[in-house]
């Protein structure tokens, strides 16, 4: 089976286009999330988005039912998004959830709400992870269970296990005990 | 969801993009003439070397020099197949492959195509050089000797070299930094 980018104008158009509508209304906002999380300039989030939705419409072409379409739809999205922050200049190395002890401070000091506060540390957390631990933590954060998560990632259950452990760990240290930076 | 984190993740207040396969098949009709674009201006640069060369080729009357010319022309059509079959393979991504096969696959692909630069992107050219060097080289030693032509033709020499090796250096350098990615990647797994 080829997954290979398809020219648009490939067969079978209206399976694809069935397909897309059924995974960008149940995923849509997952997928705007991700991106948000990926970029964290607001216009190159939309371009990512929309590159995000390009991507799995091109992709659906290839969508064989060999796993559900929500695993499908979350593999194009972090293989995009992950592309998409490999391009981007990095300062500091990424790293993986067993080197985090806390999040990282919030680069914005005049924030004031506590949500507002606890995003803002999260998108910064998110920045510095490798991307199979990225997408773990955003699919964690997404409510994705560690099943699908494995199918998503190609990690291992110990692995999901593993670092949902430690994640889960970090936020309820960092982010539910009114930890403030 | 039991975790606070997870309600207020889901919470923001986000208006997600809907395009519709209509507005998508326009992006992807645009992308790919901007792929085309690219593309063009690509081997477009690499191709005006080729009339180039070719007319140089054709006006000498030394036959070393022509050689030269027609070797430099050669390795340039072999560094514009290069640069096309290296471009190809990373528009081939397999998009839905699990995040990690994906990460790895593009891993290989990078230090594959750093660690074969000198294959495909310096050797060809070294012919051509050679031969325009020591073209050169005879076309100064016929007018003032052997030491003259030698050294007039040195530090041109020296800098090819220096150029080339540099670049080899570097992108073998990367293709290693490459290497100890992927062998971490596959120990976290």
């Amino acid at each position: 089976m080829s997954r290979d980018n398809p020219p648009s104008d490939t067969p079978r158009p209206d399976r694809r286009d069935r397909l897309y509508k059924e995974a960008a209304e149940t995923l849509g906002p997952a997928l705007a999330r991700l991106a948000r999380a990926v970029e964290r300039d607001p216009d190159r989030a939309r371009d990512l988005e929309q590159d995000i939705h390009l991507a799995l419409w091109r992709s659906l072409d290839s969508f064989a039912g060999d796993c559900a379409l929500a695993t499908w739809t979350y593999r194009v999205a972090h293989n995009v998004a992950a592309s998409h922050a490999a391009r981007g200049a990095r300062a500091a190395p990424l790293v993986g959830l067993d080197a985090i002890t806390e999040a990282p401070a919030s680069d914005n000091p005049e924030h004031a709400a506590d949500a507002a506060l606890t995003l803002d540390r999260l998108y910064a957390l998110i920045a510095r992870l490798t991307p199979a631990d990225r997408s773990v933590m955003l699919l964690y954060l997404e409510g994705v269970d560690a099943r699908q998560t494995g199918e998503i990632t190609g990690l291992s259950a110990n692995h999901i296990g593993v670092k949902v452990h430690r994640l889960k760990a970090l936020l309820a240290r960092r982010f539910h005990a009114g930890d403030q930076p | 969801m039991t975790d606070p984190t997870q309600a207020l993740w889901g919470g923001q207040p986000i208006t997600p993009s809907r395009p519709t396969p209509e507005q998508l098949a326009h992006r992807a009709r645009e992308l790919d003439r901007r792929v085309r674009r690219r593309n063009a201006l690509e081997y477009g640069a690499g191709a005006l070397l080729i009339p180039i060369f070719g007319a140089v080729a054709l006006m000498q009357h030394d036959w070393l020099l022509r050689a030269a010319c027609a070797a430099i022309l050669l390795g340039v059509i072999v560094v514009l197949r290069g640069v096309h079959v290296h471009g190809g393979a990373a528009r081939k991504e397999d998009w839905a492959a699990p995040v990690l096969d994906h990460h790895r696959a593009q891993l290989v692909r990078q230090r594959d195509a750093l660690r074969s630069v000198w294959q495909w992107y310096l050797a060809p050219l070294v012919p051509g050089l050679a031969l325009l060097f020591a073209a050169v080289w005879r076309m100064a030693y016929v007018h003032a000797g052997a030491l003259a032509a030698t050294a007039r033709i040195v530090p041109a020499v020296l800098i090819a070299v220096i150029v080339f090796t540099g670049i080899h250096w570097l992108n073998r350098a990367a293709a290693r930094r490459l290497t100890r990615a992927i062998d971490a990647l596959d120990a976290s797994n």
